[in-house]
Formats: structure tokens, sequence, C-alpha cells
């Protein structure tokens, strides 16, 4: 008769592999969770298009310096990532999943997996939002490499700290989305001023703009590490009861 | 040592008075200001912004005791030294927006400084935020102390590192160090303030840790009395 | 070491207490019937005893090979099943997706997913259309399949039966002596006071 098993077995030396590859579990279920209901991706599109739209609308007859030109793609792109970034955990919380991850997965497979997917949406967003606003607000000039990095970067620290406060907020008893908002924005405040600052230096020529972009993307690699970086040492308190 | 602490707690008022009416009264007026009587608040603005500084640590590190033990008594004490750091906070902001007024004008002009230090008041407001949203007290203890850990990261960063990372900023720099900064008067009344300061905020951390104790064992008491209503009777079957 | 033992376990909803000095042994084929009012703390003793919750105090030692397992551990690594009302499937994927998926975080992967699923009475056939289409008794069907992933030793059902009609109660009566046969350990909360006489060893109630 066989007895029952008492407990996962790793084998020695596999945790992190056992980790990682749960985490990757973990983001190809939110992709196909995500392509079976097509929420997040879809009102997220739907938000960045509408307001590029409107604000090209209100601003096309203006000539606007690179710097409100790079203000406003920001908070395109912040507002239209934001309204999507959450679900990750709000959407386990509230289909009473959460619970079942928990019994199953490692603490830190949860957060990079979700992480992973987070990343993804903000990557998607770019996409669709930033070409269709360099055609409707087209700055006098592009440097290509620049301003990749600046998206890349600053995509990165926005997902980073994005994910790690909804897992805090999913928990909220009512009115996530507005608390979302409340404690994820002070703390990208300082991400959102030196994405901004770089991407001036992408749309114009003036040399100390150069100068400070690039200095700027050291910061905004920084702020990635670090927040991933707290992320991952707090989210087992954050997980774990 | 209880009588040490007494007599320096009688002694508190006397000192802050003494640093207020220094600051009205006895200091010379500034130097090279706009309103050279109103620059004065310096006295008052930096002992502020260290106090806060003081009181921020010190919530952490109860945080981060509380994240290790689960004492809800650590919670209780973080959040009262997060609460008296906000207010120290916003009292800084205040003071450094009407020195800025004399010296420079205008209350608010988007300087760096200020920039960095109004992001800093949001994320203390979004902790309370965060705690008003939790129905389960120890949840709350839990995601607020994992909150101040992950946002305070950004509180050196905002008021050394952004601040100082550009050199066209109002705010002036390394005054306090410096030897052709403030001159004596300046130091002594501020040094002084910073001194009552932390003794007021070391008082109220102290009356916050004794309302911690008191609740905490009335809640025992009560725990006992319905200890009736909790228990628990187990029955072994023989099958 | 083959018990499962809980040392002075306490559990409070704020200051209120719901029960404290739980303390009991459980040894391999023991299944243990926790009883009481609703609300008195049932789902919440087995949450602990699960890992889900963290007690006020106490200790939960499991069953273990090598090494003593505690609930200080983290929850993925404890050898339990857990099946309750609070937990749900993913809607959005098949039966047979989810089960793949949860196994899979464990490190599992030669699951015999089909046999679990036609072990609780699931019709396999149903098995790869998204969980959002099936009936509540049909879906508790497949949380109980999916708490027996890995064989794990200690299983922990919280209110089973409630949504079942009479063939998934029986087959999950099958599962139970199945389990405690092989020197498995089980630990139910319900209220159906009959069912609960039928195959317990051991029987806690909390409250009055």
């Amino acid at each position: 008769m066989m007895k029952p098993s008492v407990g996962v077995r790793k084998s020695s030396g596999s945790g992190l592999r056992h980790t990682l590859h749960a985490a990757g579990l973990i983001f190809k279920k939110e992709l196909r969770v995500e392509f079976r209901t097509r929420y997040a991706l879809g009102s997220v599109s739907l938000f960045s298009l509408t307001t590029v739209v409107a604000v090209s609308g209100a601003l096309s007859s203006q000539t606007l310096h690179s710097d409100v030109k790079a203000a406003l793609l920001w908070v395109v792109l912040l507002f239209a990532a934001m309204s999507g970034l959450a679900r990750v955990f709000v959407r386990e919380v509230e289909a009473g999943t959460s619970d079942a991850l928990k019994l199953y997965a490692p603490a830190a497979s949860v957060y990079a997996g979700k992480l992973l997917f987070n990343l993804a949406l903000v990557a998607a967003v770019e996409l669709i939002t930033v070409p269709l606003y360099l055609i409707v607000l087209p700055p006098q000039v592009i440097h290509p490499g620049l301003l990749i990095s600046v998206l890349a970067l600053g995509g990165l620290g926005l997902s980073s700290a994005a994910t790690f406060v909804a897992s805090l907020i999913a928990q909220a008893k009512s009115g996530k989305s507005a608390l979302f908002f409340t404690v994820a924005f002070p703390v990208l405040m300082p991400l959102l001023l030196v994405a901004v600052k770089s991407t001036v230096g992408a749309f114009d020529s003036v040399p100390t703009h150069q100068s400070e972009a690039v200095s700027g993307m050291a910061v905004l690699a920084c702020y990635s590490v670090v927040t991933t970086t707290a992320a991952l040492l707090l989210f087992e308190y954050v997980w774990r009861d | 040592m209880s009588g040490v602490i007494k007599v320096f707690k009688l002694l508190l008022l006397p000192l802050i008075a003494a640093t207020i009416v220094a600051g009205f009264l006895w200091l010379p007026p500034a130097q090279n200001f706009l309103n050279p009587g109103l620059a004065r608040i310096v006295v008052f603005h930096v002992p502020c912004s260290i106090v806060a500084t003081i009181a921020s640590i010190v919530a952490t590190w109860h945080a981060i005791r509380y994240l290790r033990k689960r004492s809800l008594i650590d919670d209780f004490k973080a959040q009262a030294s997060f609460t008296f750091a906000l207010l120290l906070w916003v009292l800084t902001t205040v003071t450094g927006a009407i020195f800025a007024r004399v010296q420079w004008g205008a209350y608010w002009s988007w300087d760096i400084k200020q920039s960095a230090i109004l992001i800093l008041l949001m994320i203390f407001a979004a902790y309370f935020a965060l705690r008003a949203a939790i129905d389960d007290e120890r949840k709350r203890a839990t995601l607020g102390s994992v909150y101040i850990l992950f946002a305070l990261i950004a509180v050196p960063y905002l008021t050394l590192a952004l601040p100082n990372s550009t050199p066209d900023t109002l705010h002036p720099k390394g005054t306090l160090t410096t030897s052709d900064g403030l001159i004596f008067q300046y130091k002594i009344t501020l040094w002084a303030g910073v001194l009552g300061l932390t003794g007021v905020y070391a008082w109220t951390a102290q009356l916050a840790g004794a309302v911690a104790r008191l609740e905490f064992a009335r809640r025992r008491q009560t725990g006992a009395a319905h200890s009736q209503a909790a228990q628990v009777t187990i029955v072994e079957k023989v099958l | 070491m083959d018990v499962l033992e809980a040392d002075e376990i306490a559990m409070a909803y704020g200051p209120r207490v719901l029960f404290q000095n739980v303390s009991f042994t459980l040894k391999p084929g023991d299944s243990l019937i926790v009883t009481g009012r609703n609300g008195a703390g049932k789902s919440s003793l087995l949450k602990v005893l699960a890992g889900l919750s963290r007690p006020v105090s106490g200790t939960v030692r499991y069953p273990s090979d090598a090494g003593a397992v505690t609930n200080a551990d983290p929850t993925d690594e404890l050898p339990v099943g857990y099946c309750g009302p609070d937990i749900n499937v993913y809607d959005e994927l098949s039966a047979s997706e989810n089960m793949v998926f949860f196994a899979g975080l464990r490190g599992l992967t030669d699951v015999p997913v089909g046999d679990l699923i036609t072990q609780l009475g699931l019709d396999t056939r149903r098995s790869s259309e998204p969980v959002s289409s099936y009936s509540t008794g049909m879906r508790q069907r497949l949380k109980l399949a999916l708490s027996l992933v890995g064989s794990p030793c200690v299983l922990i059902w919280d209110e089973p039966t409630a949504t079942l009609d009479s063939s998934g109660r029986k087959l999950a009566e099958d599962v139970i002596s199945s389990h405690t046969s092989k020197g498995g350990i089980f630990i139910i909360a319900t209220n159906d006071d009959d069912e609960a006489e039928r195959w317990g060893t051991k029987k806690l109630r909390i409250g009055p």
C-alpha cells in the first residue's frame, strides 16, 4: 500500500530552479487567462487611444515645447498602464483564487510571475501608445535609441513598483482602484520626474538635455533595481498572513 | 533614572519657550535676505526636519520589529512615530514655504527640494489611506509595516540625493556644517530647538507606548473573561 | 515523525478570541472532526492547520521524512491538501488546466490528472471546458480532486459535502476512507453531525 507523501520534495540545490519554474508557470497562466478574457489589454489600449486622440485634438494647432510633449507622453502612459496593472492581484482576491495560489506556489514566484505579466502589459501599452503619439504630436526631433531606452527602463521601474503596490491594496475591503492610485503615485513620482526629463533629451537636440537624459537613465535603472529588490524581500510578508 | 527623566521633562517647557523667544527676539536679523527678520524662521524649520527624520527612522525600526515579533504593540508605536513624523514634515514644508516667500518671493516655486518634500508628504499620507482600507487589525499592521519599509527607502533619496543632484536649487546647502554658514547665535538656538523638539517627540513616543500597553492588557483581561466561549473540547472515539 | 501535532493554538479576530489552548495529536489513519456553531471558528482553525492563516500563538508540526516541518515554513511546502469554501479554482481555465497548473507549481509533473478527476466523478469529456461553465457541485468536485494532487499526507476539508449530491458524497467518503487506510491523516469541519459520527476517530468542538 502506497503511503501518502509527506511533502514537496525539492531535490537539493534546485530551490531557485523550482521558484523560477513556478514563476514561469504563473506568468503563462496570467497570459492564458488574459487571452481568454482580454480585460486588461482591451481597457488599457482603449484608454491610451482615447487619451492620445483627445490630447492631439485639443493641442494640434499649438506649437509645443519638447518638455510639454515629453510630460504629456508620460502622463498618458502612466494613466493607461495604471488602469490595468493592479489586475494581477485584485482579480485573484476577488475570484477567491488567492488562497489556492498561496497553498501551491512559493511567494517569490508569485511576485516574479505577476511582475513578468505586468512588464508585458506595460510593453504592450508603450507599443500601442508611443507610435500613435509620435504621429499626432511629433516632436521636432526623435533620438530613437534614447527614447527606447527611457521607455524600457521607465517601464521596468513602473511595473516593478506598481506590481508591489497592487499586492498591498488587493487586500483592502473596498475602493481598491482609488487606493491603488493613492498609494502608487507618490512612490512613482520620482520615476516619473526622471523619465520625463530623460524623454526631453530624446525629443530635442540641446546638449545639456542629452547629458541629463543619459544620467537620468542611470537613475531609472537604480530605481528599478531598488524597487524590485525591496519588493522581493518584502513580498513574503505581504503574501503570507 | 526616572528622576533624571522627570527633571528633563520639567526643563522641556522652559527650553522650548526659550528657543521660541530667542528665535523672535534675541537673534539678530539675518544678513543678505529680502526680509531679514522673518528669515529667522530657519531656526524652526531645521529642527522640524531633523526630528522628522529621527521619528521616521524610529517608525521604521518599530515596523521591522513588528514583522519579526508580530506584537501589535510594536505596530501601535510605529504608527504613533509615523504620525508624529508626518506632522513635523508638514511643519517643515510650511516653514520652508514661508522662508521661500521672504527670500525668493514665492511660497512655492517647484524647486527640486520642494517637489521632493511634496512627494514625501504624499508617501506619508498614503500610509494612512492604506491602513484605513483594511479591516483585520493584524493584516493592517502587517501591510502598514511593509509599506513603511518599502516607501521609506525613498526618503533618503528624496531628502538628500535628489535635491543635491542638481546645482540649481534654491535651497541652501551645508549651512549647518560649514563655518561660514550660520552665525553662532543662530546655531545655538537651532540646536536648542532640535533638543527641545526631540524631547517632545520622545515624551510623545513614550506615552504612545504606555497607551498601547494599557490597551493590550485590557484586551487580555476581556479575553480571559470570554474564555468560556472560546473553550475547546476534544473527544477521542474508539472505533 | 509521522504524527501531526497541534500545540497551544490560539486564534483571534481583532479583539475577539476565537479559541485558545488547542492541542492535539493525530496519528496516521486518524480523522478529526471539527464541529461548532456557525462563526465559532471552525474554518479559522482549519486554515491555521493548512498554513493559510497565522495563529496568534501556537505551533503545528506536520509529518515529515526528514527534519521538522511546522506552520512557520512556507505554506507551499507543507504536506497538506486543502479544500474550503473560501478558495476557488480559475474560472477561465479548464479542470485539467487547473490541475496541471497547481501541480506544476509544487514541482509535480506526472500527476494523473485524469484519474483524479474521474475519482471525484467529473466527466472527463467536460474536463477541457472552462470551469465557468460548471455547476456548483461540479466545481466542488474539482476542488476536492485538486486537494488530492501530490497525494499529501494530511487532507483538510472544510464543509466538503455541503454542495454535493448523494453520489458526490459517496465518492468523497470513498476518498476519505482510502486516504486514512493508507495511513493518511484527515481533518474535516462539518455541520453534519451524523456524517461526522460515522467516520471520525477524534472530535473537536469549538465553543459550548
